[in-house]
């Protein structure tokens, strides 16, 4: 079982959290207070935590400092209603993986903590990454699908790579795009779908069966399993 | 006004202040003229002393009696006191009866008790300055003059002192209470205008009198402020507003969709579509609100610390490639012309996003088959083109307002706020926006050149 720790002061977010982290199977663990909160994410065996920015009692960024100074590696989701780019730069300086914005749809911290607790496919100096039909050559950038050589950007190729490396996992937009552009901008809707369902027509040809799906009104999900 | 009023002010305390130092220099300027003058009146007057005594004394013996009379004659006022005593104190000669005791028989002058020369009262001061003189034969000679002279002259000086020091103190102090009184009228009037001011009336300014003095500097300043805050105020309320009524639009049709999910009634199942509905107008609420967020922090100015060389070819090419696939699904021909421009100072992620808002527009408001171009010249000049419907007359000024948006825009996703934050984007690095007419289409421009310019003039 998955263990999550849920440090939010807010009762009916937490509630809300606690619900959906455990709609998707995972158990999750609330604490209201960034003191007790800091005691057991130092003696709990956590697979990742989701920390609010601002705490009663102990600073979130305080908590974070503290748990990374003891040697603690466990995944750290930063969770705020301070949206600004120096409060994410904190956040992640302070020690944290990932950084979400209050308001925030459920499914998206699902899939952000997803992603924090399964570690990403291939080693990172691997050359060679390969799921289900798709066969990427990290060195020459060329990726094929059994024999087919597809034809991707370099932009397109970054997207598959973080596709092929969270195969499984439900990807949001917004985790699409800061994984692949260097901008930090929030593009909307339209955008990111165009790009993906670009990327889908040339990696699932007709008759293929399909890797990259849609989870509605959620993001995609790279699935090899069929 | 009251006297405790006047007393405050700045005015009142550097007239005190003046009124004291005139005081001190008309002191030491008199106290001088007064020193020098009646030094100079006691000399003289020692001097006719001795001159008078060595007279009588240079006389021939049997003469000095003579001439000792002769001199105390020749005054008709009776100023002069004399006496020839013979070496026992007997009155040889001479208007003083007995022989003075205590006198000092040095030939030097000195003050004399008028009692030691018998007289009881002589004048108004009745002080006398004389000397005391051993003859060659043993006689003694005593003169005396009244010394009421110098006295007088000494009290004409004291009184002029008094009477010039008095005028002009009261001068000064006058004129202190009217300047500031003056000084206080005029306070009393800015008051009473903040006063109205501060009570809502922002239309209200400070009262300048065009003197050009320091009140009317410091008038002008706070009025500029007023006039800069008057705005604000304008614009908030009119974003205000705006917001109110972009708003209200989503809420009422989600609240709309949930009441009449509700009312169907019926299986969970069958309100799937209503609560998608709901969670997508939720989410476009929620963008407004964030959009708003991102505009007013952008507008607060703190980001400009985190500026750093903004490598524009690089910007401008991702950009490019960002919003191709989104122009080309539209039906839209996308090109890009990228000339190697030199770094800027800015915020690299907000002005990608000023660049994608633009190209978001122009994507939005070209009918298919249309074209849009993003380009970025030599200097650093990004311009967004295409062959759209281009702005409608007048519609220039309002476009940069927050949720402005045309007509044309009814039916199209948006919250009136990309052009907005384009704007204080732009506001923010110190560069140039504007919107021209593209015959056809509209041309957005970002002259990004002008701020390292004007960098260089500064610095």
């Amino acid at each position: 079982m998955t263990n999550i720790l849920v440090i939010e002061d807010e009762d009916r977010t937490a509630r809300e959290i606690v619900g959906a982290l455990t709609e998707a199977g995972l158990f999750a663990r609330h604490c209201a207070d960034g003191a007790e909160g800091l005691k057991l994410a130092l003696e709990g065996d956590f697979d990742a935590i989701t920390l609010d920015r601002l705490l009663p009692g102990l600073d979130g960024l305080d908590v974070l400092r503290e748990v990374r100074a003891r040697g603690k590696t466990t995944p750290v989701l930063m969770v705020s209603a301070l949206g600004e780019i120096d409060d994410r730069v904190r956040g992640l300086r302070a020690g944290g993986d990932d950084y979400l914005v209050k308001p925030f749809a459920l499914v998206e911290l699902v899939a952000r903590i997803e992603a924090l607790i399964r570690r990403p496919r291939g080693e990172p100096n691997e050359t060679v990454l390969a799921v289900g039909p798709l066969r990427m050559d990290l060195l020459n950038r060329k990726v094929t699908r059994g024999t087919r050589l597809l034809d991707v950007t370099q932009r397109e190729f970054r997207l598959l790579e973080y596709f092929l490396r969270h195969a499984g996992q439900l990807l949001t937009r917004s985790m699409l795009y800061e994984a692949v552009w260097d901008y930090k901008f929030d593009p909307g809707t339209n955008l990111i779908d165009v790009h993906i369902g670009r990327l889908r027509r040339k990696v699932d040809a007709e008759g293929e069966e399909p890797t990259i799906v849609t989870v509605r009104g959620s993001g995609w999900k790279f699935d090899a399993s069929r | 006004m009251r006297l405790g009023e006047l007393r405050r002010t700045s005015a009142f305390r550097l007239t005190l202040l003046f009124s004291l130092l005139l005081l001190g220099s008309v002191l030491l300027l008199f106290g001088f003229v007064y020193w020098r003058t009646t030094a100079l009146l006691e000399r003289r007057f020692d001097e006719q002393l001795a001159t008078e005594a060595r007279e009588i004394a240079r006389t021939p013996t049997e003469a000095q009696a003579m001439a000792l009379d002769t001199l105390i004659a020749s005054d008709p006022h009776q100023d002069w006191r004399g006496g020839l005593f013979d070496q026992d104190g007997n009155l040889l000669s001479g208007n003083i009866n007995s022989w003075p005791q205590t006198i000092v028989m040095d030939g030097e002058s000195h003050d004399i008790d008028r009692h030691l020369l018998g007289l009881v009262r002589h004048g108004r001061h009745g002080d006398l300055r004389g000397l005391g003189l051993t003859l060659t034969d043993g006689r003694r000679l005593v003169i005396a003059h009244r010394a009421d002279e110098v006295h007088e002259v000494r009290e004409t000086l004291l009184r002029a002192l008094a009477g010039g020091l008095i005028a002009s103190l009261a001068l000064a102090l006058l004129g202190g209470l009217v300047m500031s009184s003056a000084s206080l009228r005029r306070i009393e009037a800015m008051h009473r205008a903040a006063g109205a001011i501060r009570s809502g009336d922002l239309s209200r300014r400070l009262p300048a009198d065009g003197s050009g003095d320091d009140f009317d500097k410091l008038a002008g300043i706070v009025n500029s402020m007023l006039s800069e805050i008057e705005r604000l105020v304008g614009d908030i309320k009119a974003a205000g507003d705006n917001i109110a009524h972009d708003l209200r639009t989503p809420l009422t049709r989600l609240r709309t969709r949930l009441e009449g999910a509700l009312r169907r009634g019926g299986p969970l199942e069958a309100h799937r579509a209503a609560m998608e509905d709901a969670i997508a107008d939720t989410d476009q609420i929620l963008a407004t609100f964030k959009a708003l967020l991102r505009i007013s922090e952008v507008e607060a100015g703190a980001r400009r610390a985190g500026f750093t060389l903004v490598d524009l070819v690089r910007l401008i090419q991702s950009a490019a490639e960002f919003f191709e696939p989104l122009a080309s699904e539209s039906g839209l021909t996308f090109t890009a012309e990228v000339a190697p421009a030199a770094p800027v100072r800015g915020d690299p992620d907000l002005l990608f996003e000023a660049v994608a808002n633009l190209l978001d527009n122009a994507v939005k408001f070209t009918p298919p088959g249309g074209q849009v171009t993003l380009s970025l010249d030599e200097d650093g000049e990004i311009t967004v083109a295409d062959s759209g419907p281009g702005l409608p007359d007048g519609f220039k000024d309002a476009l940069l307002q927050r949720f402005t948006r045309g007509d044309r825009a009814r039916h199209l996703p948006g919250n009136g706020l990309g052009l907005s934050l384009v704007a204080a984007v732009a506001r923010l690095h110190g560069f140039a926006l504007s919107f021209d007419d593209g015959a056809p289409g509209c041309r957005a421009v970002i002259t990004t050149e002008r701020s390292e310019r004007g960098a260089d003039n500064v610095g």
